[in-house]
């Protein structure tokens, strides 16, 4: 199973990045953006949730311009290990993402380039809002395809960024809470979030593998 | 003996389309023609036993075993070409195919897969946007073929194959089966195909089983009687599962050829029926020339 769902995560890594134009899209700015986050503090918030969705977005995408599911799905794997292979992507991007972060921080850190050390509620921020935005999204993917889901999902993240923006003008000191609290180093919240976001996850997966498995392809 | 797919009972509704209490076996070591005109319910059927779709009513054993859409271990042994090969575009090779589709089997050949690639012409490096439809098919073929797979299911292989090709992979497939373990299920429109390699013959029609036995029963039984038209009275007709009524005479498909050439008379002609006689006559039915 693990040697299935590793083989459908290289497949999805190869084909993005031999698709024209979404390897550099996708892959180049996390990689980039992940290096400098520390700088730039609170702002890479809202670029790793965006490259993430992007990279659930863009595998979905291939395998419906490709048509490709039906070869997957004949080959000698389960509907599981297509869902979880998905979903343990964006954990890899994720994990990519912080891991470099984290790194370069230390660095420029040392270096004494930089004169704060990244907090883990900054690691627990990025998982609450990428698991939340996933956890969302990749259920309405499996059950409709993206084609057909994009212009609700499109919907959704408009509003949710109207609502981010209206939020932001309309109470004061929010933004300066968010920001607060991803560098703030609580480690009660940090577990609980990541808890939270962890348990998203898991039921997001659950519901995922639920509909996939009952699609006809 | 024992079969590598028995259906039974199998039904599948769509809106406009119902495929209804399909059943059919498939005996270990033989090769079935799937035969029906488009839209007839094979490729449906296909998709059930594959566990692409989910069945309404019915059962689905394939090698041994019920199969579901979770059946990977099932999947393992069975090479699958399907009419509309999918591969990913961009900078993926033959090659790379090759190599991403074999990291999902456990009794991949490389050796086999790069030999069959060879035999059909396929240069590794060639990138897969610009193969051809047949080229495709081919590739589609040598994945099939390269993990030892006991049961080959194949969903209209042979259409956009060129002829001399089409010759060379009924060659391919009967040394396949050569191996008494093996087996194929192959839909086709190419009923000649199956006239060489065919054992059993399994038409469908408005989704439904017409009939589905074994090939030199169904040739033996059925015969082409042609004769005048005036001679062809109710009595003939009840005899004839097909006729084609044409100005100089008539041409009809009996599985009672012998009593129906009597009742025409001494002008009647008998010969033997192809699989594609048999089909379209069933099919069709009476009608005025076609």
């Amino acid at each position: 199973m693990a040697g299935n769902i590793i083989n459908l995560i290289r497949k999805d890594f190869y084909t993005l990045w031999s698709e024209p134009g979404i390897g550099v899209s996708v892959f180049l700015p996390v990689i980039v953006l992940s290096s400098v986050a520390p700088a730039w503090k609170s702002l890479s918030l809202i670029f790793l949730p965006i490259f993430t969705l992007s990279y659930g977005l863009n595998t979905f995408m291939l395998e419906e311009k490709y048509r490709t599911e039906r070869f997957f799905s004949s080959l000698a794997v389960r509907r599981s290990e297509i869902v979880l292979s998905r979903y343990f992507g964006i954990a890899v991007i994720m994990a990519v993402h912080l891991i470099l972060a984290y790194s370069a921080n230390f660095g420029f850190y040392f270096a004494g380039k930089l004169k704060f050390q990244l907090p883990p509620g900054y690691f627990s921020l990025v998982l609450m809002v990428v698991s939340l935005l996933i956890s969302i999204s990749f259920p309405v993917y499996f059950k409709y395809g993206v084609t057909k889901a994009m212009n609700v999902i499109s919907f959704g993240i408009m509003a949710a960024f109207y609502a981010l923006f209206f939020a932001v003008f309309k109470i004061p000191g929010l933004f300066e809470k968010v920001r607060n609290f991803s560098l703030e180093d609580a480690y009660i919240k940090v577990f609980a979030l990541t808890g939270i976001a962890i348990l998203l996850f898991a039921v997001s997966i659950s519901i995922s593998t639920k509909i996939y498995s009952k699609r006809d392809l | 003996m024992e079969n590598a797919i028995k259906v039974t009972g199998l039904s599948k509704h769509y809106s406009g389309f119902e495929l209804s209490d399909v059943s059919f076996s498939l005996p270990r070591g033989t090769v079935m023609g799937f035969i029906g005109r488009n839209g007839a319910g094979k490729t449906t059927t296909i998709k059930l036993i594959m566990g692409l779709i989910h069945k309404n009513v019915g059962s689905i054993e394939v090698l041994g075993k019920e199969m579901g859409p979770d059946s990977a271990d099932i999947r393992e042994k069975i090479g699958f070409v399907y009419d509309e090969q999918a591969f990913y575009g961009g900078i993926m090779t033959v090659r790379d195919v090759g190599k991403m589709t074999g990291r999902f089997y456990k009794e991949w050949n490389n050796n086999e897969f790069s030999r069959l690639l060879k035999e059909f012409n396929l240069d590794p490096e060639h990138k897969t946007e610009a193969l051809s439809h047949g080229q495709r098919t081919k590739l589609s073929i040598a994945l099939a073929l390269s993990h030892n797979a006991e049961l080959l299911i194949m969903d209209e292989p042979s259409s956009g194959l060129d002829p001399v090709f089409r010759i060379e992979f009924i060659d391919i497939l009967y040394r396949i089966i050569q191996d008494e373990h093996r087996s194929i299920l192959f839909s086709t429109h190419i009923t000649t195909d199956l006239e060489k390699i065919a054992d059993y013959i399994t038409l469908i029609d408005n989704g439904r089983i017409v009939f589905s036995e074994a090939k030199d029963d169904i040739l033996d039984r059925y015969k082409i009687v042609k004769g005048p038209l005036n001679r062809l009275d109710q009595k003939g007709r009840e005899m004839c599962i097909g006729v084609r009524e044409m100005r100089t005479g008539f041409e009809a498909l009996s599985a009672s050829a012998d009593k129906l050439a009597a009742l025409i008379g001494a002008d009647a002609i008998t010969q033997r029926a192809t699989i594609e006689d048999i089909m379209v006559f069933t099919v069709k039915g009476e009608t005025n020339g076609w």
